[in-house]
């Protein structure tokens, strides 16, 4: 292993216990070893309770190991994300329905303690990146549930962290908006070239975006298997080729677990 | 099966039957208080010595020997003997003369059948050191009375003195307590002279550590200021009164025996203070015998015979109340009504009872603290 | 706009009117002895007749409830920062207002008196006070504490602190349940500042001139000085409701745009 390859993520021999010695003692995950390269795009897909929102918690330093290291960028997770080091988007959008459009994408500049031009030009910028330039004077209620999503994402970006970590940003929307976010996503992706750990549960979704996913099965959360995909750049028509359908196929059999253990 | 349900009936039938018997007797053992007639005298305030004649009578039989069963309801703040008495919910009422004409101007039928206080016996009292010797003296100072239409000989009192009551003097809401003269809250404190101001002189003074002695007070008593206005009397319903003459009969019989039970509490001292004591006032036994002493000496001497009305006194109490405002135009005939006292007081008369009472004077009463 | 606000007043406005009148036919028809209720018409000429007496009434206990409420909405708001930020507040300090909040005022009026003399207005703001800060500080602390996790989640992935928590996300979420507070609490100090007043103090304010009324039946005269206080409770009401349209912009943007 060649120190020049910084990994974006190097979690080592992480475990993580809940309620430790209590009567609801939970084992998350056991024995998590996982290395991300810059730059690339991870997907952690499993079924209930194999713990990838936990993991992808860890990573972003909101939970604790109970046994292991998380690094990020070279240092502990907790330094990283006090350099805000990361940028995060979860199923709700979490958007401050009192603040416009503009005022929530401007909220992590703002406690960042950026001038007031030096955040209104940045939030600019980012409505353009999601293409929401219109509705900056808006407020949440009056978008879509997928535009609130863009948003979301572009309040992410707009410190520009060197990572992004999403759970499950398109859980709660429509098939057909789902997929338009995720080419919109890939855009991003490859404009900024940002690494991006993204958690999902759909199969298509994680084939779709990832170069690399990682299978994960439950009781206790572990990594099950770590496939590669490769199916260079993605455009709408990626979805129709046979390629695409073999990794979704390797990717549904390695979440066959239950069967495969004798 | 048949014959079952026969045994059945039977046994409701007797028990029926038994039921009514039991409830027939029952009835029939109100046999001696079928004579007697109902009457509820509603009171103006709580149970005091100042409604010592009524009790008395009560409790001597007065009202049992003219056939009546009194019930005396307890007054208090928010009760308004007026509206008790016109609702039927009492027969009649004690209320002084002003709070029943302002009722009766918004249309309550009631009259005054027997005026039973001849003299008005609120005081404005002060600590003789404030300086406060004349209803003069009350300008720039803060001046406490209870609202509730007592308030009305203070205000007259004032304007007599040529003072504005809503810019010369600061009138504040008092409680029906001497605490805020006592605690220097007030300058000047409304008090009966049969009620709140004993409580003063009852009250250690904490310079002394003794009670306080009248001489540490001073005095404005409205009836030498000539501001004074008629207070108890008793009030009956006019419409029933034109109407129903059992019960024009009733109210002879009940002033009746109500001005000998006052005539019992003038001769009987002692006995009435313990009738009233026995009756559960609230405060203490020197200090009703004080109030019944000062009560007494509101009815006593009654040359024209206790109850009638003092016409003089009338018209001032009438002339104060439309120059006040409190009464939009003198009271319409039949305000007060004078043949059923005199009806009340030929029979006492001719059964010899002293309606006059011209040979009694007041007694000292020593208080002691707290009115105990 | 002013027209379209007359539109949204109209129903309510017409509800009223169309009672004011069915309540002054039923009493002309059915001519009850009692007069305990008069007749609307009969209660508006006594409010102008006394005019005078009543808008300096109005104006003696209208200073007790504005300043009463501003005290216990203070009161309420500081109370509810420091139990939602601090636990050992919360401990300490809900149970102390829930039983503050239990002692009935009948009780507390005749001990302020005595502590703050019959006199001061202090005695009379302080029921004022008591009254008003419970809701406010109940309401408040929940907006405080219920907030959707997700989005304290995401300020701790900024690294922000506990004040900048409380300062951009518990405080404006917290904005909703304290309006409603507001106007809750408005009508009861209006209530409790005329309640106190029975209990002692000046004669020129609302609370006795309603009590003095109906106790020399005048009731049309107490009406009228009730009316005042319904006045003064209304306007209070509509005045937190325009504080509460121009602090919460975002309550009166339309419903989800397009995709």
């Amino acid at each position: 292993m060649s120190d020049s390859t910084r990994f974006a993520v190097a979690v080592s021999g992480v475990s993580k216990v809940f309620n430790l010695g209590k009567p609801n003692e939970v084992h998350a995950l056991t024995d998590i070893d996982l290395s991300i390269d810059e730059g690339s795009f991870v997907s952690l897909i499993g079924p209930s309770g194999c713990g990838k929102s936990t993991l992808l918690r860890l990573i972003a330093a909101l939970t604790h190991p109970t046994h292991g290291d998380v690094r990020v960028n070279d240092k502990s997770a907790d330094r990283a994300r006090l350099n805000r080091d990361y940028g995060m988007a979860f199923q709700t959008s979490g958007l401050f329905k009192w603040r416009t459009i503009t005022e929530n994408i401007e909220l992590p500049l703002q406690l960042m303690g950026w001038s007031k031009s030096e955040r209104k030009q940045r939030a600019a910028e980012m409505l353009d990146l999601v293409k929401l330039s219109e509705f900056g004077d808006h407020y949440p209620r009056e978008l879509s549930g997928g535009m609130r999503q863009r948003v979301a994402i572009a309040r992410a970006l707009s410190f520009r962290p060197s990572l992004l970590l999403m759970d499950e940003p398109f859980g709660a929307l429509d098939e057909m908006t789902r997929e338009h976010m995720q080419t919109e996503l890939l855009d991003i992706w490859e404009k900024t070239g940002k690494t991006v750990v993204f958690v999902t549960h759909s199969i298509p979704e994680a084939v779709f975006l990832s170069q690399r996913v990682i299978v994960m099965s439950p009781r206790p959360g572990r990594i099950a298997s770590d496939i590669s995909v490769d199916l260079g750049h993605r455009v709408f028509e990626t979805r129709e080729a046979p390629l695409f359908f073999e990794k979704v196929t390797e990717v549904r059999e390695a979440l066959r677990f239950e069967e495969a253990s004798a | 099966m048949r014959l079952e349900k026969k045994r059945r009936i039977t046994r409701w039938l007797i028990v029926l039957a038994l039921f009514a018997l039991v409830a027939a007797s029952c009835s029939s053992d109100d046999g001696g208080s079928e004579d007697l007639t109902p009457v509820k005298l509603q009171l103006q305030w709580f149970t005091q010595a100042q409604f010592a004649g009524y009790f008395a009578a009560v409790d001597q039989g007065f009202y049992e020997d003219v056939g009546l069963d009194v019930e005396i309801l307890e007054g208090g703040v928010d009760i308004v003997p007026a509206t008790v008495l016109d609702s039927g919910a009492a027969d009649f009422a004690i209320s002084w003369v002003p709070r029943g004409l302002v009722p009766r101007e918004e249309g309550l039928n009631i009259t005054n059948i027997a005026q039973v206080f001849q003299r008005s016996a609120t005081l404005q009292v002060s600590f003789a050191d404030s300086g406060i010797g004349g209803v003069g003296d009350l300008a720039g100072r803060t001046v406490g009375n209870w609202g509730f239409g007592n308030e009305f000989e203070l205000l007259a009192g004032l304007r007599s003195a040529g003072l504005d009551p809503a810019s010369d003097v600061e009138l504040v809401q008092q409680q029906f307590d001497m605490l805020a003269l006592i605690s220097g809250d007030i300058d000047a404190a409304q008090a009966m002279i049969y009620n709140e101001y004993a409580q003063v002189l009852e009250t250690v003074n904490p310079d002394t550590g003794e009670l306080y002695q009248p001489s540490d007070l001073s005095i404005i008593d409205w009836n030498d200021v000539g501001t004074a206005m008629l207070q108890d009397a008793i009030w009956a319903d006019a419409d029933k009164l034109e109407s129903d003459d059992a019960y024009r009969e009733t109210a002879v019989k009940f002033v009746e025996a109500s001005i000998r039970g006052w005539a019992f509490c003038r001769d009987e001292f002692d006995k009435c203070a313990e009738i009233v004591l026995a009756a559960g006032p609230t405060l203490g036994e020197s200090h009703q015998r004080w109030q019944l002493n000062e009560i007494n000496n509101l009815i006593w001497p009654s040359p024209q015979g206790a109850g009638t009305m003092d016409t003089a006194l009338w018209d001032q109490t009438v002339t104060i109340a439309t120059s006040e405002g409190i009464l939009n135009a003198a009271p319409t005939d039949g305000a007060y009504v004078s043949d059923i006292v005199a009806e009340a007081l030929a029979n006492l008369t001719a059964d010899g009872v002293d309606v006059t009472g011209s040979d009694w004077s007041p007694k000292t009463i020593e208080l002691n603290a707290g009115g105990e | 706009m002013i027209i379209k606000a007359l539109r949204g007043f109209a129903p309510a406005l017409a509800f009223g009117i169309g009672g004011l009148l069915l309540w002054e036919l039923a009493l002309l028809i059915i001519q009850p002895e009692g007069f305990v209720l008069p007749a609307p018409s009969a209660i508006l000429i006594a409010f102008f007749d006394d005019f005078q007496v009543i808008l300096t009434a109005s104006k003696n206990t209208g200073f007790i409830v504005v300043t009463g409420l501003v005290g216990g909405v203070a009161l309420g708001v500081v109370w509810a920062l420091l139990v939602s930020r601090f636990r050992i507040a919360n401990e300490t300090l809900t149970p102390l207002a829930i039983s503050l909040n239990a002692i009935p005022i009948i009780a507390l009026a005749p001990i302020f008196n005595a502590w703050y003399g019959l006199l001061s207005p202090v005695s009379n703001q302080a029921i004022v006070v008591i009254l008003v800060f419970f809701p406010v500080f109940i309401n408040t602390t929940k907006g405080l504490t219920e907030v959707d996790a997700t989005e304290i989640e995401l300020m701790r992935s900024y690294a922000a602190s506990s004040w900048q928590i409380t300062k951009t996300v518990r405080i404006p979420n917290a904005m909703p349940f304290f309006f409603t507070a507001l106007k809750i609490a408005s009508s009861l100090a209006v209530i409790g500042a005329i309640v106190a007043e029975y209990f002692g103090g000046r004669q020129d304010a609302l609370g006795p001139l309603i009590v003095q009324n109906a106790g020399l039946t005048r009731y049309t005269e107490a009406w009228a000085a009730v009316l005042a206080g319904s006045i003064m409770g209304i306007l209070l009401y509509l005045v937190s409701g325009a504080f509460e349209r121009v602090s919460m912009p975002w309550r009166t943007a339309t419903e989800t745009a397009g995709a």
